[in-house]
């Protein structure tokens, strides 16, 4: 039983770092069309500079929210730049921005080097949270992921759905042409998509590195994990998102705990079941 | 034609000329075929189904590390294990295409590259049959009827035949019917749906001949490292497929040589130092810069520069359209098939 519950909640909390991560692939992805393979770049990117601001400031707030900002920015710099003037043609979109990822990657191994960083969590997040029954303690650091994926995850969808900017993005993502043509500035509205979708990103690579290790090589681990969390959910859809996130978080998690040796296997047979009865996604729409 | 037969001439006299062989006609010329196989398989995809895979180098690996594992640790003797080896890889394209050719665009590329790296971490992982990190060493070059792969030169000529054959063999299927419907399913799926064929399977038959392509390749390769390792499977090599397809120019299947000879003279120097920055990130550098400005590669230069003179020569005329070779997923925008042909 504490085994379960354990298990349960490490996919839970995982399921929350995937969330943040993806949902800024997926938010980028509907808006624009643009798949932004540099993603998992700007998430190793975002960890590396909370624990260089942590390292300068000694602030965990101040090198979380540094962190989120200057990613986004990174993002932003990216699409204005290259993808601005090609964004018509997705797939070559895409494969520069494999080229961005790789430029991005080598130039973090060049300044940081091989060794696994990690970003210190603050006194209150240390230590474990005692639950009222079972006697069954847990980390907090890894709660409060979980807290905070709920937060962001209720914020973007209140965002989306509440404000009069979120209703333009829903509108931009049927019918781009005709926003514009209603006299809205297609082009801002894009600007500040691609500024969120990045410093999502960047959240995510701050509050993961808490959590796991920074090193070369997780950029294109979590790059691997938010497309199989966006082919699960469905590109485009923050819901299917979070749909994605748990179904992926839970399988690997349990895999790991009781069939260890077939966990990469059973996650990509989850991604091969999903596509088998909805090549879209759980939640995507129909090509 | 002519182009052609001295291309092949010049290729097979090239290691009796060139000095420094060791260097020429190993790390340039042997490295240079594989790579340019795999890309091919890229390249063919490309424009037989008009779809861009990442995860030609699964197929690749899976031949290779299941080669090394037969030959290396379990003696089976190549002439089992090479068709036995190539087989497979080609096998798990078919069971991968039955799923990824169900997608399109964006989507596909994603999957395919999702494909390549759990294949990745799954070799990474399951270290007790596949060495994890330190992967596999001590491939013996094999001795086929009576040849002695050993020495540099039956090696090289080896891949050479397999790069003609592969390159002829690509060119022949265009020609047939198979190939021909190919060509109306990437351009017109309804249409040729309409006209009663099966576009599912043609596509999966499509992807599965570039995932036997790629495994020929993963042999070829194996013999030339010696060893195999997850390092060989990850992502930046993944990119450096698509570097030499992007170089040589999506659009032309012999351009995937071009590129790969590209792609592997620019890594040699620039390991010697002689630039200053550092090598990934030119390569990144010089991929960007490639598909931003040269849509078609190092193939399709001599269009561009001619494009280009004929543009200023009449100048402010927009660039011919369908001339850029990277496909697009055009959902809804195909105006070719809603308008109604007059009957003749």
């Amino acid at each position: 039983m504490r085994q379960f519950l354990t298990i349960t909640l490490n996919g839970l909390t995982l399921a929350a770092l995937y969330f943040l991560v993806a949902s800024g692939l997926t938010l980028i992805f509907g808006m624009m069309r643009i798949v932004n393979l540099a993603h998992g770049a700007l998430y190793l990117l975002g960890g590396y500079l909370a624990f260089s601001l942590l390292d300068v400031s000694e602030n965990w707030a101040l090198g979380l929210l540094g962190a989120t900002i200057l990613v986004g920015l990174v993002g932003l710099v990216m699409y204005v730049v290259f993808l601005s003037r090609i964004e018509k043609e997705d797939m070559r979109v895409a494969l520069v921005t494999i080229g961005l990822s790789l430029i991005l990657a080598d130039q973090m191994l060049a300044f940081y080097g091989g060794t696994a960083y990690s970003v210190d969590t603050p006194d209150f997040l240390v230590g474990a949270f005692r639950f009222p029954f079972a006697e069954f303690v847990y980390p907090i650091g890894r709660l409060f992921t979980l807290l905070l994926a709920i937060v962001v995850g209720t914020a973007l969808w209140l965002f989306i759905t509440r404000t009069r900017f979120g209703m333009i993005i829903r509108a931009g993502v049927d019918d781009r042409d005709m926003v514009s043509a209603t006299g809205i500035n297609v082009r801002l509205v894009f600007l500040v998509v691609f500024f969120l979708g990045s410093a999502l990103a960047g959240l995510g690579g701050a509050i993961g590195g808490g959590t796991f290790s920074l090193a070369p090589g997780t950029d294109s681990e979590y790059l691997l994990y938010s497309l199989i969390v966006v082919i699960v959910g469905g590109m485009g859809s923050i819901t299917g998102v979070a749909i994605g996130a748990i179904l992926v978080g839970l399988v690997s998690q349990f895999a790991l705990g009781y069939v260890p040796a077939l966990a990469s296997i059973l996650t990509f047979g989850l991604m091969i079941v999903v596509l088998a009865v909805r090549p879209q996604g759980i939640l995507g729409r129909a090509q | 034609m002519v182009v052609g037969a001295l291309v092949l001439l010049a290729l097979v006299v090239f290691p009796f000329v060139v000095p420094r062989p060791e260097f020429w006609v190993v790390s340039v010329g042997i490295r240079s075929l594989w790579l340019g196989i795999v890309a091919m398989s890229f390249i063919w995809m490309s424009k037989s189904l008009g779809l861009l895979s990442l995860g030609q180098l699964t197929f690749w690996g899976v031949t290779a590390y299941t080669l090394a594992i037969l030959s290396t640790e379990n003696d089976v003797p190549y002439v089992l294990s090479l068709p036995l080896t190539v087989l497979l890889g080609t096998a798990v394209g078919f069971v991968v295409a039955l799923i990824c050719v169900r997608t399109n665009g964006v989507y596909f590329l994603m999957l395919t590259l999702a494909v390549s790296q759990l294949g990745f971490f799954l070799v990474l992982n399951a270290a007790s049959v596949t060495g994890g990190f330190g992967g596999i060493g001590g491939i013996r070059r094999p001795e086929l009827f009576g040849f002695s792969f050993a020495d540099r030169n039956p090696l090289y000529f080896a891949g050479l035949a397999l790069a003609v054959g592969a390159y002829l063999l690509c060119r022949y299927i265009a020609r047939t019917p198979f190939g021909l419907a190919l060509e109306g399913i990437r351009d017109s799926p309804e249409r040729m749906q309409a006209l009663g064929y099966n576009i599912y399977w043609y596509r999966v038959a499509a992807f599965t001949f570039s995932a036997f392509l790629a495994s020929v390749s993963g042999a070829l390769a194996l013999f030339y490292q010696g060893r195999i390792t997850p390092g060989s499977v990850d992502l930046v090599r993944s990119i450096d497929i698509l570097i030499v397809s992007v170089l040589g120019g999506i659009g032309s299947i012999a351009g995937a040589f071009v590129g790969a000879t590209g792609l592997t003279i620019f890594t040699n120097f620039a390991q010697t130092d002689a630039i200053g920055i550092r090598r990934l990130t030119l390569t990144g550098l010089v991929f960007v810069a490639v598909l931003l400005f040269m849509p078609g590669g190092i193939a399709g230069l001599a269009d561009q520069v001619r494009d280009f003179r004929a543009r200023k020569r009449k100048s402010g005329a927009p660039a011919a359209p369908g001339d850029n070779p990277i496909p697009v997923t055009t959902a809804g925008t195909d105006t070719e098939h809603s308008t109604i042909e007059p009957q003749v």
